[in-house]
């Protein structure tokens, strides 16, 4: 690192979080001697590191619940004009009338089938896998370009990577087929599929994401 | 706070504005230190004064920070005028030292003076680390952007940034497992960032100065 440049923002956040290596710790302090921009952004950096290391842990990203919702939508009725009133008891009575001439079926209970799949260089804001939430999920995995492995390992993880169900699975026909014994709420997960190998234990394979909603 | 335009294009180094200020031969500003010159000295502590100050208030804190840094740079300049600078182009790697040793004899002297006071009738007395209430407000302001920002983005961004911030993985082990590309990588930590940045300039009366304008 020449004097006359300035530090690469992922050195400075190393060595904010004090993880940078030895041989360049030197080189960067010396150039933190006398550069005032380096410094304001070493500054800039351990802030969001600290705040971050503070909130993160303890995050909990929940999704309103159906009360809430029911709350946040009966608050909003009575500002409803009354044309949208009669509207909407127009439409009331009309779903009355379709449900006593239909009979409607109870959602079952018969497992939804995902396959997951994973491309290398997909944008960061690609859509994931999706599946619907309160259902019984059978994942299936498609082996065809991994490297063999006598058995392989399914963990899913949640949006803060704690684990919520994990498995050892066995291929058939080049394929993983492995049912989740309980459905999944709302929100993003992570299926992390491992080899297993007596030599070298685990080794990650794949990370599929996973949309329940 | 990290200004959203510079954030945006952040993937590498950063654009260089002339600092380390102006260009300085610290040979010769070394040899007239050695020589006695006054002025010498007085730019020797110009251009260093904010940095060793940097570097002390992050170790050791606020505290007699100017007390502090005169020391070092008294400490620095007499080494240099004994001649024990062998090398005057290796300066910067010379006063680096000088002020490691300075935080290391400062963190020994604290240590041993502790064990020492064994004063049983007063008590102890315990210094409150929680701070100033203006400043443990500007931390809770903060730490609610944060959450605004941590809850705006994706779980899989927020995956990304956990697994550098919390779990220390390395950008080459994160890009390996989540298929990204190392720019990609980039974008994301610098989003967060200037997205962390613009909330708090929008919403913080930083009272609390950062480090860097304690000079």
């Amino acid at each position: 690192m020449e004097t006359g440049k300035h530090t690469d923002i992922e050195l400075l956040e190393r060595y904010a979080m004090e993880t940078l290596p030895e041989e360049v710790l030197a080189e960067l302090e010396e150039h933190l001697l006398i550069c005032s921009s380096c410094q304001e952004r070493l500054a800039e950096a351990e802030d969001f590191v600290r705040v971050f290391r503070k909130v993160a842990p303890g995050l909990r990203v929940e999704r309103p619940s159906p009360i809430e919702k029911l709350r946040f939508l009966w608050a909003r009725i009575f500002v409803l004009p009354r044309p949208v009133w009669a509207g909407a008891f127009a439409v009331l009575a009309l779903l009355v009338v379709a449900a006593t001439q239909w009979s409607i079926r109870p959602a079952g209970r018969e497992r939804v089938m995902v396959a997951l799949s994973a491309a290398r260089g997909v944008p960061v804001d690609a859509p994931e896998t999706v599946a619907p939430s309160g259902r019984l999920l059978t994942l299936t995995i498609d082996l065809t370009q991994l490297p063999p492995f006598p058995e392989h390992r399914l963990e899913v993880a949640d949006a803060t990577g704690k684990a919520v169900w994990h498995s050892a699975v066995r291929a058939e026909d080049g394929k993983i087929v492995s049912p989740i014994p309980h459905g999944l709420d709302r929100g993003v997960y992570f299926v992390r599929l491992s080899g297993v190998s007596g030599v070298n234990g685990a080794e990650l394979l794949r990370e599929y994401a996973l949309r329940v909603e | 706070m990290e200004s959203t335009e510079a954030s945006a294009t952040d993937t590498g180094a950063h654009p260089a504005d002339g600092s380390p200020e102006e260009s300085v031969s610290w040979t010769e500003l070394v040899a007239e230190i050695q020589s006695g010159d006054a002025s010498a000295m007085e730019e020797f502590y110009r251009r260093l004064s904010k940095g060793i100050r940097f570097y002390l208030c992050r170790q050791l804190g606020p505290q007699d920070l100017d007390d502090r840094l005169h020391d070092t740079f008294l400490i620095a300049v007499q080494a240099i005028r004994r001649g024990e600078l062998r090398e005057p182009e290796r300066v910067m790697g010379f006063v680096r030292t000088v002020v490691r040793r300075q935080v290391a004899a400062y963190i020994d002297t604290v240590v041993h003076s502790r064990k020492e006071q064994a004063d049983l009738e007063s008590g102890a007395s315990v210094t409150d680390s929680r701070g100033d209430p203006e400043s443990v407000a500007i931390a809770r302001q903060q730490e609610e952007i944060m959450t605004k920002v941590l809850r705006s983005i994706s779980g899989r961004d927020r995956e990304i940034l956990t697994r550098f911030y919390l779990r220390e993985q390395t950008q080459q082990q994160i890009c390996d497992e989540m298929n990204l590309t190392e720019t990609q990588f980039r974008l994301l930590k610098s989003r967060a960032k200037a997205r962390f940045g613009e909330l708090g300039r929008r919403q913080l009366v930083r009272k609390n100065r950062p480090l860097s304008d304690l000079t």
